[in-house]
């Protein structure tokens, strides 16, 4: 709560700022996000704040809330590191970018600790409204058009559904609440069918927002089009915070169901892995590619909430979220370097990468090899956590998503042969000309390279010490 | 007032609001019209709208009721949002057609 607080302050301070001088924006938003971050840590290692923790049965912050509260934030305050080179050619919107972003942050903080549906359904909207101004924040470039109108349709739709699926939940059960929900569900042996198909349209809401297969059309276009900073807080909080929520409502509000809705689950899981990974070989373009890596992603985390009631499923989701924001956040830091800087987003841009700038390679290389889960990086336990969580109960998907991480190591490396073994077209260039002078000059931005190193070593920590995460929760 | 809503029965109105949703989401998969899509939306929530006054009233209980002020609140911030976003491409493409935004597929 406290941190929720601090937040909302600064980014009401932010709006204001941003009226008069731009550029302590930057700065102030960091400073709360960090104030927060602090708070948060206060509140879960620490003797805590002692007030605030819960209201009135409508949201309770718990060790887990805090610790994705923690997540989320370390997330954005990376981004907001990012966003000195990111936003640079934004004037007079700087500050409502800020505002925005940190207004969504604290829709992902209730959605971490709602513990009645009509937070839920106000911390989801609270989380996506701001963001669908912002996929559109470029308002004369076509593609963030495009990507706005989307994701403002698709979320929208979204919504409803979800909406639906909670009003018939209430009509069964006679309350929003979780725990009378879970009590009027009992052991589930006398559900009628209005909670059952309740219960399904919950799923398929959610499934939309957390962008899993068949649900997720709508998110490679958002991803490619929405400004590449945006794009990165799409991947990582929005992604925690659906998360957090899915696992939240079924293991708060149904575990009694489960015999019925862990066999849609797992079947949208195994359609999300495979379709996912299939699709990202035959990606061109950076951004795209990512795209089809988070919603893999997805896949792979729908097994913490198949895997609810197994000891070690909040850890192994907790522990998965923060190793995968991390990553996806160096690689998009990288990226953003690199694409804004040659003019251009597909693999080729990264070619002979390693030569002309090592640091950005590596930083790459490691989120990349993170996220294919190759050992011994923290991406790596993150997979092994989650796969162990629910090999009990589902062995057959398991399997197959060992297979999926195989084939996303393809592309996963498609990238970095490309830093290491091909040639750049400068290089080509001068090696031709002799003599020519060769102009491609490629720097690192200074926020960039601060925010990428943060994120490398806090991968490294999680890689050489798994177990500090794990004692959170 | 009371005793005659409830003489209808509620299998009734989970039919009827069940219909009207439907109706909604046929809309949004099929209409072409971004502003026809975004009213289908809305058709969609107060669909919801509906039935949860309809089950407040037959449970006796108030949440569903203070839930139905939560979503018409929502509704009314996401149109304004929506309607933003499609004001900005009327302006870049003069139309509100979204079978012309099929541009990022490559």
């Amino acid at each position: 709560m406290t941190a929720l607080l601090i937040i909302f302050l600064t980014a009401l301070a932010v709006l204001f700022v941003g009226l008069k001088n731009r550029s302590w924006l930057q700065p102030i938003a960091l400073l709360g996000t960090l104030l927060a971050l602090g708070a948060t840590g206060y509140d879960l290692l620490g003797p805590g704040f002692g007030w605030g923790g819960e209201y009135a049965s409508m949201f309770r912050f718990m060790p887990f809330a805090y610790a994705f509260s923690g997540v989320a934030i370390l997330a954005t305050a990376l981004i907001i590191g990012l966003s000195g080179w990111g936003f640079r050619n934004l004037n007079s919107t700087l500050g409502d970018h800020y505002g925005l972003i940190l207004f969504s942050l604290c829709g992902a903080l209730i959605m971490f600790s709602y513990t009645n549906l009509t937070m839920l359904f106000l911390g989801i909207e609270i989380l996506s409204i701001p963001l669908y101004v912002l996929a559109g924040s470029r308002r004369d470039d076509p593609a963030g058009n495009e990507a706005a109108l989307k994701y403002f349709l698709m979320g929208a739709f979204a919504t409803g559904i979800l909406l639906f699926g909670m009003t018939l939940v209430y009509g069964s059960t006679a309350s929003f609440d979780l725990a009378s929900i879970s009590r009027a569900i009992g052991n589930g042996d006398h559900m009628p069918g209005m909670l059952k198909v309740g219960i399904l349209l919950m799923i398929m809401g959610l499934s939309f927002k957390v962008s899993a297969v068949p649900f997720h059309f709508w998110a490679p276009d958002v991803y490619q089009g929405s400004p590449n900073l945006i794009t990165a807080f799409m991947a990582t909080v929005v992604k925690t915070a659906g998360f957090a929520a899915f696992y939240r409502l079924f293991s708060i509000a149904f575990p009694g169901a489960e015999g019925f809705w862990s066999i849609p689950v797992a079947m949208i899981a195994a359609l999300t892995m495979t379709v996912a990974n299939v699709t990202a070989i035959f990606q061109t373009d950076f951004k795209r590619m990512m795209a089809y890596s988070s919603i893999s992603h997805a896949g792979y985390l729908l097994l913490a909430v198949l895997a609810i009631g197994t000891a070690g499923a909040d850890q192994a989701l907790l522990f998965y979220t923060l190793t995968y924001s991390l990553a996806t956040i160096c690689a998009f830091g990288a990226y953003i370097a690199v694409a804004e800087q040659r003019g251009n987003g597909s693999f080729s841009a990264f070619n002979g990468l390693s030569k002309k700038q090592p640091l950005l390679a590596a930083v790459l290389t490691l989120s990349m090899l993170s996220l294919a889960g190759i050992p011994p990086l923290a991406g790596f336990f993150g997979k092994y956590f989650l796969f162990t969580a629910a090999f009990a109960k589902y062995p057959w998907l398991i399997v197959l998503a060992v297979i999926n991480s195989a084939v996303s190591i393809y592309y996963y490396f498609k990238i970095i042969i490309a830093m290491y073994f091909v040639r750049s077209q400068a290089e080509d260039d001068s090696s031709n000309v002799a003599g020519e002078m060769n102009n491609d000059t490629l720097t690192i931005p200074v926020g960039v390279r601060w925010a990428v190193l943060i994120g490398l070593l806090l991968i490294a920590l999680l890689t050489l010490a798994p177990g500090i995460v794990y004692g959170l929760i | 007032m009371l005793e005659t809503i409830r003489s209808i029965p509620i299998d009734y109105y989970v039919y009827y609001a069940t219909v009207l949703f439907v109706i909604g989401v046929f809309g949004v998969l099929i209409r072409r019209n971004a502003i026809i899509v975004l009213m289908c939306i809305e058709l969609m929530l107060n669909a919801v709208n509906l039935l949860l006054a309809a089950f407040s009233t037959y449970l006796s209980d108030a949440q569903g009721q203070i839930m139905v002020f939560f979503i018409m609140v929502v509704a009314a911030a996401e149109a304004a949002v929506g309607l933003g976003i499609l004001v900005m491409i009327y302006r870049n493409t003069k139309s509100t057609d979204i079978s012309l935004l099929d541009k990022l597929r490559n």
